[in-house]
């Protein structure tokens, strides 16, 4: 009997079997609503941002009319920065329920203002969100476990085993069938709504090949795994028994145990640090002579050296000075904050090694720019639009440029990618 | 009762002849063991660091040297959420909410540097607790230990042996559970301890941590029950397996997602950033306090000089300017508050779509029942919030005071132009000395206990359910 046959056979067999048929539907139903969740979630995100940016806009125009001097603009002035939701985000929402995509800065020191959060409702983070990449790392190795474990056993048990490979050339075509054909319907059953809704949102083809790649390696994994033990010697309920207990040490015991190795081995700087170093800096140069930040200001901006002297107690070019050398102060204490997250990332990346789950969370993230490295990338185009809107501010007032409104109509906008 | 005992010695007997049911019994020991003191070294040490951090910004505040007020205003001021005592054993949103707050004029800040946005996705899949441990893998370890207790005797025919002797069903199920039950009995152990050193050192938390040491008892019953039941029922072990897996999937990390899920899309809450425009434009109207020819203030002004029955402002015998911060803030403060409760009523409508999931998930209920008691839910983070506002409310209004009273309008006027007049606005460093002590406290036992009475209620509707199921099945059991 050739494969094309036994697979025929066995896809017969497996139309008569309600319980495969109810899991394959099951699972291929959790990847729909998954992604409509993901959908109704990343599309209330893209409103929210259009939304925003017209009325952020609005406002900082009234701020801009209302203004008499460039550096009462530059203090009242909040423009927006978003983060806007890649075109596969709705597969995994990762860290857009806790990290910010949007922020309004201004052009006062930034460290005052970056580690702003949102308001995120900490009872909707704790549980995390019903996404795709959710069902594809931790339900569709339960739902592979679930369909093979007892492929063989049930057989064996049923005394069944001689008949079915007696007709055969090679035994093992029978049962290789067979689990192709249950895995490979467990695969479709994540795949289909994919490719399904990925070409009703659009979705870029290269994406969708990644996160069938991912997929795929994953049923390979657990199928596998779960086959190496579902041909032993083992009762159908002791292979299923020990295979829930690889699944939770897998899924749960692994990224718990990894959690407390990182927290020990990159401890990281408290945020709170960077915050009260640069409030220091800042309100400390109140009380010093205007030199004390001129000087060093002028050092590392010698482009605005020749700027007038100042001989009066308040001078706005004195006042951004000092909060640029307040964000320069703070710099090694930000830095090293940000590098321990970036570290704590790359660790986590060595644990997924040895968590399969973890390692289909993260690569669905990177698809959907959605992880800690998205995150961190949003973080710097901040960074770089705060250096465009001093950089706009600093001629007008270390020239001294005289007020005029349509000198402000060149303010920088934030370009989202 | 002699033959359940019997019963449950047999299965002790069992348990510890295989080897499977042996490394689990050991790896949930170990589990919970690790948790209880990886959770309690964190969670005193983050104590530690968060009131050096307060002690710190106390002292730098009150050191401060002599200064005009309205300097003082935007210093600023930070306060620290330090950990609820009962966050050893259940962190709940802890690790979803920043840790510090900065405190200026003008501004309702948020709460910065939350742990979950610092540290890795892991985060994300469990946090190293006791609750995590006894709510979500003790019971999936239980099942493993369980899932053949009764119906392995029936599979070899074991059963009709026990009955012909004389055992009676009820006995055999019942000893089942007992045995089972034992185990979990064992894997709590920690959480007793937990509690009773809590409630020596934390006289005021007894009673809640008694209600979490409780519910957290309640569910694992629950499961115990649950397992007994599904095990009598089944046909054979792998049904039974793999119908208890079904159900611990669904109600502990299925349903809690879906239920987050259905509570963002059912209740809209606005984004921080909308937020702060709307505040921005209301502002707009009240007016903008650093510029006292705002037409915002032109009817207190009026008010003002009535008032005082005076016609310029030069000639009032206070700082008008300082006045204007007083009436700013307190106006503004108000828009904030305004705002600020309307969001923190939306996210409370989403818990409780949340809470009402716990009809579905008895896991939900465990675990909102334990962090509601134990202070660690959004109540008490929106508590915390509340509580920094009220003090940068009262420390802002009394710099403006002290502006008001201690400081030239003259002088304040030409500050920004004349060195002498400045150095005359600076105020001495002494009134910074009357900072008080941010004293946040968890909402009281009562309270807590109040707001997880519903879940108390729906927990021991769900444990009712399972002790009835196994009076039903323990009935029939013997009947095959």
């Amino acid at each position: 009997m050739s494969l094309m046959q036994n697979i025929r056979r066995e896809a017969r067999f497996v139309r008569a079997s309600r319980t495969t048929l109810a899991a394959w539907l099951t699972l291929a139903g959790m990847c729909l609503i998954a992604i409509l969740l993901g959908q109704a979630e990343i599309s209330r995100q893209n409103d929210t941002i259009d939304r925003t940016l017209v009325q952020s806009q609005l406002e900082l125009d009234e701020v801009f009319d209302a203004a008499t001097d460039y550096g009462g603009a530059a203090y009242s002035g909040f423009s927006l920065t978003y983060d806007p939701p890649s075109d596969a985000a709705f597969l995994a929402i990762g860290q857009r329920d806790i990290s910010p995509w949007m922020l309004r800065i201004r052009a006062l020191a930034l460290e005052g203002q970056i580690n702003e959060s949102d308001n995120f409702n900490p009872e909707l983070s704790l549980a995390g969100r019903f996404d795709y990449a959710f069902v594809v790392a931790f339900l569709l190795p339960l739902f592979i476990i679930v369909l093979l474990y007892d492929v063989y056993a049930s057989e064996r048990d049923a005394g069944r085993v001689p008949m079915l490979t007696a007709t055969a050339a090679r035994p093992q075509r029978v049962w290789f069938a067979r689990v192709l054909i249950l895995a490979c319907g467990a695969a479709l059953a994540c795949l289909l709504p994919l490719w399904l809704m990925g070409l009703i949102f659009s979705t870029a083809a290269a994406d969708l090949l990644s996160v069938t790649v991912i997929v795929l390696a994953s049923v390979l994994f657990w199928t596998l795994l779960v086959c190496a033990l579902a041909f032993g010697r083992w009762a159908a309920s002791v292979n299923a028994a020990v295979l829930t207990g690889i699944w939770l040490v897998l899924a749960l015991l692994v990224p718990l145990a990894g959690k407390l190795v990182i927290d020990r081995s990159v401890p990281g700087v408290d945020g709170a640090e960077i915050s009260m170093l640069q409030r220091e800096t800042v309100n400390g140069a109140w009380d010093l002579p205007k030199a004390a930040t001129m000087e060093p200001f002028y050092a590392s901006h010698p482009e605005w050296a020749h700027s007038a002297p100042i001989d009066v107690p308040f001078h706005w070019k004195w006042y951004y000075a000092f909060q640029q050398m307040g964000d320069e102060t703070a710099e090694p204490l930000s830095r090293a904050y940000r590098e321990a997250i970036r570290e704590r990332d790359e660790l986590t990346g060595r644990i997924a090694l040895l968590s399969p789950p973890v390692a289909v969370l993260r690569a669905i993230q990177g698809v959907a720019e959605t992880d800690m490295k998205s995150a961190l990338q949003y973080d710097q185009r901040i960074r770089d639009y705060h250096v465009q809107i001093r950089h706009f501010f600093y001629p007008l007032l270390f020239e001294e440029v005289p007020f005029e409104r349509e000198n402000l109509n060149g303010f920088p906008v934030f370009s989202a990618r | 009762m002699n033959a359940t005992l019997r019963i449950a010695r047999g299965e002790w007997q069992h348990l510890l002849r295989t080897r499977l049911a042996v490394t689990i019994i050991i790896m949930l020991l170990a589990l919970i063991v690790v948790a209880a003191a990886s959770s309690a070294q964190q969670l005193l040490s983050e104590a530690q660091t968060r009131e050096a951090y307060q002690r710190e910004a106390e002292e730098t505040f009150r050191s401060q040297p002599a200064r005009h007020p309205h300097r003082m205003v935007h210093y600023g001021h930070y306060v620290f959420r330090t950990p609820a005592p009962l966050a050893v054993i259940d962190p709940g949103v802890d690790p979803f909410t920043g840790r510090s707050i900065f405190l200026e004029g003008h501004r309702r800040n948020t709460a910065t540097f939350a742990e979950a946005r610092e540290t890795s996705v892991l985060t994300r899949l469990g946090v190293v607790s006791p609750a995590f441990a006894l709510q979500v893998i003790a019971p999936l370890l239980l099942i493993l230990l369980g899932f053949t207790s009764v119906v392995r005797e029936r599979e070899r025919g074991t059963m009709m042996q026990l009955i012909a002797q004389g055992v009676p069903a009820r006995s055999l199920v019942l000893g089942k559970a007992a045995a089972i039950g034992s185990v979990a009995a064992l894997a709590s152990l920690p959480l007793v301890i937990g509690v009773l050193w809590l409630s020596l050192r934390y006289p005021a938390e007894a009673a809640p941590a008694l209600t979490v040491f409780a519910g957290h008892a309640a569910y694992l019953a629950f499961w115990v029950l649950l397992i007994t039941v599904v095990s009598t029922l089944a046909r054979n072990a792998r049904t039974a397996l793999i119908a208890l897996m079904i159900v611990w999937a669904v109600t502990t990390i299925l349903i809690p997602r879906i239920a987050a899920d259905v509570a963002a899309t059912a209740v809209a809450s606005q984004t921080q950033t909308e937020m702060d425009i709307l505040v921005q434009r209301d502002m707009r109207v009240v007016g903008d306090s650093h510029n006292i020819n705002d037409p915002g203030f032109r009817s207190f002004q009026d008010q003002v000089l009535e008032e005082y029955g005076v016609d310029r402002i030069e000639d009032l015998p206070v700082n008008y300017r300082g006045l204007v911060s007083l009436r700013g803030e307190a106006e503004g403060s108000a828009v904030m508050n305004q705002y600020a409760s309307e969001l923190h009523a939306t996210q409370r409508q989403q818990a409780r779509i949340i809470n009402l999931f716990a009809l579905v998930s008895p896991y939900l209920a465990v675990r909102n029942l334990s962090m509601r008691s134990a202070g660690t839910d959004l109540v008490n983070h929106q508590r915390f919030l509340d509580a920094a506002e009220e003090q940068r409310f009262e420390l802002i209004q009394q710099i403006n005071t002290l502006h008001a009273n201690e400081v030239h309008f003259a002088d304040d006027s030409a500050r920004s132009v004349d060195h002498e007049s400045e150095q005359r606005t600076r105020v001495s460093g002494e009134f910074w000395q009357r900072l008080q002590a941010f004293n946040f406290t968890p909402l009281p036992a009562s309270e807590r206990l109040v707001s997880a009475l519903p879940l108390v209620a729906v927990l021991a509707l769900w444990l009712l359910a399972a002790a009835l199921l196994v009076k039903r099945v323990a009935r029939k059991a013997g009947d095959v």
